[in-house]
Parts: C-alpha cells; structure tokens; sequence
C-alpha cells in the first residue's frame, strides 16, 4: 500500500468509518467528526472523499435502510475494507516510528 | 413537546425545498442522488428542529450549492458501464422499432426511400459537377500564385474589347523588370489548319499529323505550369531552340509511345521549320481551362510578323507566378503605369487614341469567371454552378418535405404505441432517439439507393453534360466526409421535426388515440414551400428550353442548309498587319487555291463556292478603327473584318440592301493597303451614324493611319456569333483566292456522296493536306453547347422534383384517406359520387397550389426577366410560361389524389366501415 497516499481530511473520513461500522453514511460521519473531533466539515467535502476512497478500493458502499426522517430515501452505508484498515494501519506504524524519534531531538535541543 | 409542535411545519418545510431538492436532482448523477438527497433531507429535518426553519433552509441551500462541485457533477463511475449498456439495449430497440415500421407500412416506406434516394442522388451528382468545375487548374504547384494577364482596350473612353492576350513588351517587362513576379511565360496558340506539321515515320518518309492542339511555348511553360513528364526535365526539354513536347496520346499515335528525339517539320505558310521532341508530357487533363497535344518552341516571335520592335505587339496569353505575399492589384497599378508611360513613347501614327489596361486574372478563376475574347477553350459559368447547388438544395428540400409531412402524419397513427411507452416510462429523450434512428435507417438506406443509383446514372449523365468519367471520385477523404456530412444533416432535418411532434404528445390523450398537437399549419406551408419549387424549376426550364429552340431556329441572316465548310490551310500566311494595311499572300498557293475552287465550280453536286476568313459563329479577330467624316469627324468606331470573295453573298445567301456587291469589273475594289471598296453590314452603318444603307453607299471611311475605304454596299445584319450576343458591325473586304474557310452550297439531296466527291477534288489538289470539313449549322449550333447542357440539366431536375412532389402528395393522400376510411363509408354510403369525393380531398391542395404560385410567380418573373437579358435576341416572357405549369401541376395533383381515392372508394362502403 505504499505507493498510496492519502490526504489528512481523507484519512479522518477513513478512520470514522471504521469506527462508526455500520452506521457509516455522509451526515452521520460529519456529525462524529464535529463531536470527536469539535470540527465543521461539510457534507459534500464528506461525499466527495467518500467517494474518492470507494475509487481507491479502501471502502466499499451499499444501499441501507430509509427513514422518515429521509424523506424515504436510503442511506448510502459505507464500511471499510481491509484494504482499508491496512492503510490506516500503516500510516499510524509510519507515523509512531516517526513520532518516536521526535521527542529525542527536541528534548536534546533543551527547550 | 416540540416534536409535537414542530410536527405540521415538517410537511410545509419538505414543501419549501422542493426547488432546491429538484435542482439538485437535475446535476446530480443519478447513482448518486439517493445517498445524497437522503442526507441533505436528514440534515435539513435535524436543521429544521434544532435551528428552526429559516436557518435550515438557508443552510440547506447552501449545501446544495456546494455539491455543485465537479467530483459530483462529472462523477458518472457509478453508472457509466450500465447506461452504455443500457444505451446499447436502447438503440437495439429503436432499431428493431424502425425495421418493424418500415416492413409494416410499406407505401409510407417506399415513398420515403425514394423520395430521399433521388434527392441524395441528385445533390451527389451535382457535387460531382461542382467540384469538378472548381478544380480547374489547381493541378498546377503554383495555382494559387498564378495569374493570367488581360488586356482592357479603350477607344475614346469606350471599352471595345477586353482580351485574354496581351502585348508583348509585358511579358518582356514581366520577365525582366518586377522583382514580385516569380517567373512568367506566355503561350500562343497555333491553328492547326494554319500549322502542317509532319512527321518522319521508319522509312523516313513525311507524313501529316492530324487534328491537334498545337501551341509556342517559351522557355519558361513548365516553371509556370507543373504538366507532368513523362520523359524530359521540366526545365531542360526547352533548354534549346526549336525543341518540341508532346502529349502521350501524340506520342502514342504517331511514334507507338517513343517519341524522345524524333523530328517534327512544321509548315505555315510563312517559314518551314525542324523541331527535336526533347519531352512527352502526360495527357492535359480535363480540368484545364486550355488543352495541347504538341508544344513548340522557338524563340523568336513565334507566328507574328516583326512589325516593328515595340512595346505594342500584340502576343499570347500571358501567365505569371507572383512571389509569396505579392499584391496583384499592386502589380496591376504598376503594369498600368508603364502602359501610360510606353503610351506616350508611342508610334508616331494617332490610332485615334487607343488606351490600354491591364488585369490580372488567377489562374483558378479562368474557368468558371473569365469570359473575355479569345479565350482558350469554353469556360465554364459561375452562375450556372450556383443556379444548380440552388436546384439541388431545392430538390433536397422536397424529399426532406415529404418526410417531414409524411412522418408526422404518419405518427398520428403510431400515437397509441407513443402513449403506451410513454407511460411504460420512456423519457422525451429516448422518444427523440427513437425517431432519429427511424430517419437515420431510412436516410441510411436511401443513401445507398442513392450511391447506387449514381455509380448506374453516372455514366450517362456524364455524357449528358460533358463531365469527364473522372470527375466521379468516391475513395477521397473530403468526398466520404461530404457524405456522411451529406447523411448526417439529412437525418437531422428530416428527423428533427418529426421527433419533437412524438415527443410532445401528451401521454394520456396519446392513448386515448388523440390529442395530436400536430402543427397542421407548418405542414400547409411546407407543401406550399415544396410546390413553389416544383415551379420554378418547372418554369425555369420552359423558358430555357423554348429559347434554346428559338435560338435554333431563328432565321440568322444567312443559310445554313446544305452548307459544307472545308478547312483552308495556310490562312496564318497572310498576317493582318497595321502598317502594311493588308495581308501578305503566296502567290503559289493562291494559284493552287483558284484551281480548286475552279474544279469545284465544275461539279453538279455544287451549288456555289466561296471562301471566307471568318465563319459566322466564329468570333471575328481581324479589325481596325475608322471615322465616317461625312457624318462626323471625331468619332471613331471599331468594326471587325471580314475577308470574301465574289460569291461570298450568293453562297451563304446574304442579302444587299444597297449598293452593289464587289465585282471583278471594278479593279479598284480589291485596292491596296491606302484605297480599297468595302460592304458594311446594317449594324456597322447604325453604329457609325448613318442615317440609312442607302446614304452609306459612296461615302468613304478613315483609317487612324490614313487610308480611304469607300462603301460600296450594305449587307443584312446576319447572327456572325450566337443569339446570346448583338449583332457584330461588320465590314468585309475582297480577298478573291485564299483564306481560312472554303463555303460550299451542295446542290445534292445525298449529301455523303457529295461530301465525298468534294474530298476527292480535294485529294487531287491538295494530296498531303488533310481534308477538314463539316457543316455549317452543326458549327454554329455548338455555341449553344451550354444552353442545351442547361437546358437538359433542368429538366431533369425538375422532373425528378415534380416526381418528388407527387410521391409525397400521394402519401399525404393515403394517410389522409387512411385515416378518413369511415368517413368515405358513410359518404358513400349516403350517396356520394366519386367526383365529390375527389373534391373533398383535393380542394385544401388545390387551394394551396394556387396560393404555392401566387407567391413564388412575381420574384419568378423578376428573376428570369434579369436572366433573359443576358441574351441579346430572346423570346417575349409572356404569362403562359406561369400558366401552363400551373395547369399542369394541378392536373398532375389532382391525378395523383383521384387515383388513390378511387382505389380506396372502389370498395365496398362496409368493408371501409368495418376498419379500425
């Protein structure tokens, strides 16, 4: 998966995913992302990494359930793949191996 | 609880987004909408219980908006393989609907498939003929550079000619002094009876090349020109003098194909002369607006006599190649300028002022817009060109007429199909699509028909109207990409209409069987549209043909029956020359030329013979200007000369008015160069200002270089060129031995035995000389070459266009009928005659064909009167080249609605009650 690259807002909407599951669709993720988060995001830059991710392979989509409150329409549920969690994976490896060297360097600068 | 109280509002506030919920529906991707709208909506609802209704909106708005974002609106990954294959499914369908539509009505079929078939075929030939006329002479690298130099003479502010030659001292100040011009050459054309050439065959022995186009050329033809070479280096073969090029066909004939540095003697008259092939180029193709099959060159002035060595020697025409970028109005200005200044440097003798200017032609344009005098070979007509891509478009609008009518009215019974798939859900766009596909599928068909029926016709038409078997090319990118320009455009505008009427039914009166909203008022108006084309191609070729007859068989002044031509030779011996004011002649000859006439005189097959310069159909090239002093002293006019002989009058039956013809008995007439008699014809005596032939007689005219020509008779004004020109003034003087033509009036009723007795006294006196004759009115009929060609284009066109027109009228009245089945019944039944019958069904379109002429008969009349004027003798338009086609279009129309109408009411009223 190195090749790929994801964006800080990309990976954000990824990690929501897994951690909302089945309960993944675009307004419930912008309302966990400003709960957990205290972050406005909007709902179609939502949709658009979505999107963006499904093209990727690192989530996939299906047709929910609709509610009353949807006017009759069905949510578009996304849950993360294992591709998915692999790249999540990696990128928090790669981001602690090199967190791990950053206290060193700067506590040696004696600030 | 504010649930409870938010509760009503929820349905009002749902109702306040629809707009925006609609809009995002519109650019959303269809895969997309659900997911999206659904969340928009929850947002909104949660926006509407926790910010109240205002703010929601606002907020919802908003986010709308920002999903008008290029990932979502280009976003189609979702869907695209299905819609393709949904697409794919479609069009399958509308195919299979359009094969099913057009086996199951087969007349509406048929009458499609030939009405757009003829149209296409039409408008495919007259591109061939179009694009054939344009491509004259841009085979030449330097087409675009090219021009031909013109001359403008005036003559006391008149213009009196304008010539496709020039002098001579531009092409050398061409040459020499214009650093814009690239290169120049100039070309002279020799008549082939004026030129014997022979050639030396294995043994060595001399024999006559026959019938041929023979021009000098300079040095410099293939740096203008790009004929291609079959043997020899374009700028070697005239590297040295008298070197010759050949055609292949030349080469072919008389040398079995190696011609390359045989010998060619030529002989006119004057000087005789050896020549090396030292090139054979390929045949001149068709589309060269001058053709040759020898070219000599020499340097030297060919064929004209060193009058003097000035400026204002009259040479060939003249081309030359301009530089990149070179202006040739610029040019011209300064061509101008050094005519001005070389005027003033001019022969000390007064030529009562005559000015020239000149104009530079491109090469391209010669063909189809030069038509001036002397030009080399039968241009071609713009006008004509375009008369035609009008008739094509017209006959194109009339099949796509018919489609369009037929179609819609068609539809009116397909319109319970239409509403079924309307309700199944079939979107406006896909009932578009059905109908196009229809149109394509019959366009598609008929553009086969079409090519068929061009590649069968092609021949004969092209002999129809002279169009060489090449001029048809298919394999040519911009001819495929003409045709489906050709399919593509005729499917739009046959399709369009139709599709929006089907698209535009309402669904649940469409099932009903009703609700049409069919603009019958269009269709009135087309029709109407396609019966004012119908007559004006109708009228456009009465009024070509009849005067195509007229000028056939108008009297022309002079006789024709019976008159053979025999081609002299050795006419360009004798050079008009200004300063000498005669023609120089070989007494030999001349001698030789007596005898023959002599022996011919002795023959009971003929009549009479004379011999002439200038046949009549032959514009005259010999001429001076004169003043007539006894009716004014200033004015100077220009008459062309025509040389005769005694019998020149009673042979091709001209008519003395006044005076007397020239006579043996007076020595003075044959005269010299400062006194001699002359004949003027009445146009002459009209243009010089005599009162009448009479007060002519024994007056005397000047020449510029002062010599005194005395009248001695008037002459009947005959047709010397075709009825399209005036009258010529003439005047003619007494060259009793030799000239160009020999007139014969044969006496005989078989006609070949006496063209064969007159070819042996022929062998006899000439034995080399090859013996050209032919008749006088087939010489005179070919200028009308164009006008027959016109006239048989036309109406074949109109032919077809009436035929068109009838087949959609015979559609129109089948669906109609078709469509009144019951009613017919009932009238019938009741009683109704056949006749009344006719009448109910005919009267809207009688109407409409009187309303069809109404309208298009007064901007008809105007545009054939300019037409007519451009010929000088024409026939009177009166009314009833309007009235007869107007006649024979509603009798043709009534006929064509009787037969149908008779075919249905023949059968049983209750078999007619019964349909449906």
């Amino acid at each position: 998966m190195g090749k790929e690259y994801l964006g800080e807002f990309e990976e954000l909407v990824l990690t929501m995913v897994g951690i909302l599951q089945e309960e993944a669709y675009g307004n419930a993720i912008v309302n966990e992302i400003k709960e957990r988060m205290g972050r406005e995001s909007n709902l179609s830059a939502v949709h658009v990494t979505l999107y963006r991710l499904e093209d990727k392979g690192l989530i996939k989509s299906k047709m929910g359930g609709a509610t009353n409150a949807r006017g009759g329409r069905r949510k578009r549920i996304f849950t993360i793949t294992n591709a998915g969690v692999a790249m999540l994976r990696a990128m928090k490896d790669a981001r602690m191996d090199l967190w791990k060297l950053v206290p060193q360097l700067k506590f040696i600068g004696g600030r | 609880m504010p649930a409870q109280k938010h509760q009503p509002d929820l349905a009002h506030a749902e109702h306040r987004i629809r707009f925006w919920m609609r809009l995002l529906k519109w650019f959303c991707p269809p895969a997309l909408y659900e997911g999206i709208e659904g969340d928009i909506h929850e947002q909104y609802i949660t926006d509407v219980e926790t910010l109240g209704e205002r703010r929601a909106r606002r907020r919802l708005r908003w986010m709308v908006i920002r999903f008008f974002r290029p990932e979502i609106i280009l976003r189609n990954k979702f869907g695209l393989r299905a819609q393709w294959l949904m697409g794919w499914q479609w069009l399958k369908n509308y195919f299979a609907l359009a094969g099913r539509s057009i086996i199951r009505d087969k007349v509406t079929s048929t009458i499609h498939v030939l009405g757009l078939s003829v149209g296409l075929a039409v408008a495919i030939l007259i591109l061939a003929y179009v694009r054939f006329e344009l491509s004259y002479d841009n085979f030449h690298e330097h087409a675009d550079q090219t021009y031909r130099v013109a001359t403008k003479v005036m003559l006391q502010g008149d213009v009196i000619s304008q010539e496709t030659n020039t002098y001579d001292g531009i092409r050398t100040a061409l040459q020499s002094d214009f650093p814009e011009v690239k290169t120049a050459t100039s070309i002279y054309g020799m008549k082939p009876d004026g030129l014997f050439v022979r050639y030396e065959d294995e043994e060595k022995t001399l024999k006559p090349l026959e019938s041929f186009e023979a021009f000098a050329a300079d040095e410099h033809f293939f740096d203008v020109f790009s004929f291609p070479l079959m043997h020899g280096a374009p700028h070697k073969v005239f590297a040295e003098d008298y070197t010759a090029v050949v055609s292949e066909t030349l080469a072919r004939k008389y040398f079995g194909g190696d011609a390359m540095g045989k010998i060619l003697t030529t002989d006119d008259g004057e000087e005789k002369r050896r020549f090396t092939i030292t090139g054979v180029v390929e045949d001149v193709p068709p589309n060269s607006h001058f053709t040759f099959d020898l070219l000599l060159h020499w340097t030297g002035k060919p064929k004209i006599k060193q009058i003097n060595t000035d400026f204002w020697v009259w040479g060939g025409q003249l081309y030359a190649v301009l530089s990149n970028g070179a202006d040739p109005r610029a040019l011209e200005t300064k061509l101008n300028r050094l005519a001005r200044e070389r005027n003033g440097l001019k022969a000390k003798k007064d030529d009562y002022g005559q000015t020239s200017t000149f104009l530079l032609q491109p090469l391209r344009d010669i063909h189809l817009h030069s038509h001036l005098q002397y030009e080399l070979g039968v241009n071609g007509n713009s006008v004509e060109v375009y008369v035609l891509c009008f008739l094509a478009i017209i006959i194109l609008a009339i099949a796509w007429i018919n489609y369009i009518n037929l179609s819609t009215a068609v539809a009116i019974e397909k319109i319970k199909a239409v509403g079924i798939r309307k309700v199944m859900g079939a979107s406006r766009m896909g009932l578009w699509w059905q109908v196009l596909t229809e149109a394509a599928v019959f366009n598609a068909l008929s553009m086969t028909v079409a090519v068929g029926i061009v590649a069968l016709a092609f021949p004969t038409i092209a002999a129809l109207v002279h169009l060489p078997s090449g001029a048809l090319v298919w394999v040519d990118g911009k001819v495929l990409l003409a045709l489906l320009c050709f399919f593509g455009i005729s499917t739009l505008i046959s399709g369009a209409y139709p599709a929006y009427v089907i698209a535009s039914f309402y669904p649940v009166s469409a099932l009903k069987g009703k609700g049409a909203k069919v603009n019958v008022s269009l269709r009135k108006f087309l029709v109407v549209f396609q019966f004012s084309s119908a007559l004006i191609l109708i009228v456009v070729t009465l009024v070509s043909s009849e005067q195509l007859t007229f000028m056939r068989t108008r009297a022309l002044g002079f006789t024709t029956d019976r008159l053979l031509v025999v081609k002299a030779f050795n006419f360009d011996a004798e050079i008009w020359s200004d300063s000498a004011g005669g023609f120089m002649m070989d007494e030999a000859y001349a001698r030789q030329a007596e005898g023959f006439k002599e022996a011919l005189r002795g023959t009971s097959s003929v009549a009479n013979v004379a011999t002439l310069s200038h046949l009549p159909g032959e514009s005259v090239n010999w001429g001076s200007e004169f003043k007539a002093p006894s009716v004014d002293p200033e004015k100077a006019i220009r008459l062309k000369a025509v040389g005769v002989d005694y019998d020149f009058l009673k042979t091709l039956g001209v008519r003395l008015i006044a005076g007397r013809n020239f006579s043996p008995d007076f020595s003075t007439d044959r005269g010299n160069e400062g006194k001699r008699a002359v004949l003027l014809n009445e146009e002459a005596v009209a243009r010089l200002g005599f009162k009448d032939p009479a007060s002519a007689v024994h007056q005397h005219l000047q020449t510029y270089w002062g010599a005194d020509y005395e009248i001695v008779g008037v002459v009947n004004s005959y047709h010397q060129l075709s009825l399209k020109e005036n009258f010529e003034p003439l005047y003619f003087i007494l060259q009793p031995r030799a000239l160009s033509y020999y007139a014969l009036q044969l006496e005989a009723t078989d006609l070949s035995e006496a063209v064969g007795n007159v070819e042996t006294i022929w062998k006899r006196h000439f034995p080399d000389r090859p013996f050209n004759h032919f008749f006088l009115d087939h010489y005179f009929n070919a200028q009308y070459q164009s006008d027959k060609r016109f006239a048989t284009i036309a109406a074949v066109l109109s032919a077809l266009a009436v035929f068109i027109a009838c087949l959609g009228l015979y559609g129109m009245t089948s669906c109609a009928v078709a469509q009144r089945t019951k009613e017919i019944g009932i009238r019938k039944v009741l009683g109704a005659s056949m006749a009344s019958l006719v009448q109910l069904f005919s009267r809207d379109l009688v109407w409409r064909i009187l309303l069809a002429n109404l309208l298009t008969a007064p901007f008809l009349y105007v545009g054939i009167r300019h037409w007519m004027e451009s010929y000088a003798f024409r026939i009177p338009l009166t009314v009833w080249f309007f009235a007869v086609p107007l006649a024979g279009m509603l009798a043709l129309a009534l006929l064509t609605v009787s037969v149908k109408i008779v075919f249905t009411s023949r059968r049983n009223p209750v078999d007619s009650l019964k349909h449906e």
